[in-house]
């Protein structure tokens, strides 16, 4: 993307060069993870009280744990004290844990990769703006290519590629005036009408160069 | 677009597109999340209720009408909870919502800020930038863009000066104002003209 063209039609988006800008994409993915892990531990878990060691509002475990401790107690005050049967509670409780550990992992790792990519799709267009802006600063103005299908930021975009258009226009317009001007200066022997005068044809004649550079 | 401008509350959705679209996608990942383990709690409370409800039965020691207080109580707990969950579900929907969508203004404000600057920039003006609102995203891009306003206008003001001095020069040399030349230097007064405009 450093080239005349940053764009190429061809161009595919690779896993490595998701991460433009990190700072945007990271806060607004993190914190959409964030949510979800927090949400999910809430009612999955939840903060049980210090003292007494219960639950401080219902959750999924803690709903379990008390579905099995209610079984244990019918189980044993029945007087079928039979472990396999108690372990297939336990194990039931277990299982409903690591389904959820699962689908926190599962979800939260999910939940980045998208974010990452919802959010490259604005710091994407706001990186190509960000290198043709870099050149307009140094005054090179080249084509501007369309953004990536999917991309975001369109109307944004637009609006840049109008001003930019708009400060080619006025280099263009500024050449033509300074090329027009230098030809006649050299029909009518301009520069030996006075050293000054030749001086600031000289710094002219660069400022020409410097702008017909930047028109690639 | 001067610094003390404070925000409203009626423009905080600027870019509905962009501002949206993430908050959408994570009230929906939210409302799924809660929905999903709350009707996994509801079950779980249903299924330790129902247990509770067998356990009394089988054991004999209770008749019928006070088991079927308890089985009432139970439902009626249940309902009860399954409501304030509802509600607590709702209410965290709308607030993450109000959240995100100021989240997401920090985002499109400086974007529409720019754009504006790119509209007058369409209009044949260098603008004078001015600093981001505290708290505003995107700052580092916004500093791309005035390093290259601040580039632009001073390239311009040099070139102002560049083509004063020729002009000034061409009438101590006493150029005629008339022919090809004189009209080259006029053209050239009108260039100077509209650059001191566009740094206004």
């Amino acid at each position: 993307m450093t080239g005349g063209r940053p764009q190429a039609a061809t161009y595919k988006r690779s896993w490595k060069n998701y991460l433009l800008n990190s700072k945007y994409q990271l806060r607004f993915t993190l914190f959409m993870v964030s949510i979800a892990a927090v949400l999910m531990y809430m009612l999955a878990w939840g903060i049980r009280s210090p003292s007494t060691h219960e639950h401080l509002w219902p959750t999924v475990m803690g709903e379990a744990e008390s579905a099995t401790k209610v079984g244990v107690n019918t189980i044993q005050g029945l007087g079928f004290d039979d472990p396999a049967q108690i372990a297939a509670l336990k194990s039931q409780e277990s299982q409903l844990e690591w389904i959820l550990v699962g689908t926190v992992v599962v979800l939260c790792g999910g939940l980045f990769f998208f974010g990452i990519k919802m959010t490259h799709k604005v710091a994407g267009p706001l990186h190509k703006i960000g290198l043709y802006l870099d050149k307009v600063k140094d005054g090179k103005y080249d084509t501007v290519y369309n953004l990536r299908k999917g991309d975001q930021l369109v109307e944004f975009f637009e609006h840049f590629k109008e001003a930019h258009t708009a400060l080619r226009k006025v280099q263009e317009k500024d050449v033509q005036t300074l090329r027009d001007l230098m030809a006649a200066a050299a029909q009518s022997d301009l520069p030996g009408k006075s050293p000054e005068l030749s001086a600031a044809l000289d710094d002219l004649r660069k400022l020409l160069a410097s702008k017909e550079a930047g028109l690639v | 677009m001067s610094s003390p401008h404070r925000r409203h509350l009626r423009n905080y959705l600027i870019d509905k597109s962009l501002q949206l679209r993430y908050v959408i996608v994570v009230t929906l990942v939210s409302a799924v999340i809660a929905g999903g383990l709350g009707y996994l709690l509801n079950r779980q409370e249903t299924y330790a209720s129902e247990t509770i409800i067998k356990s009394m039965t089988n054991s004999g020691f209770m008749d019928h009408d006070l088991v079927q207080q308890v089985k009432e109580s139970l439902h009626a707990q249940d309902r009860s909870q399954l409501t304030i969950m509802l509600i607590m579900g709702v209410g965290l929907m709308v607030v993450l919502s109000g959240y995100l969508v100021l989240m997401t203004h920090k985002v499109a404000g400086p974007l529409y800020k720019i754009g504006l600057y790119f509209d007058r920039m369409r209009d044949g003006k260098l603008p004078k930038v001015w600093p981001l609102r505290k708290g505003d995203q995107l700052v580092d891009f916004f500093e791309q863009f005035r390093a290259m306003d601040e580039a632009l206008r001073l390239r311009t003001e040099k070139e102002i000066a560049a083509l004063e001095r020729f002009v000034t020069e061409a009438e101590k040399a006493g150029l005629p104002q008339a022919g090809a030349l004189g009209h080259r230097v006029d053209e050239v007064r009108a260039l100077i003209k509209e650059k001191q405009a566009s740094l206004q």
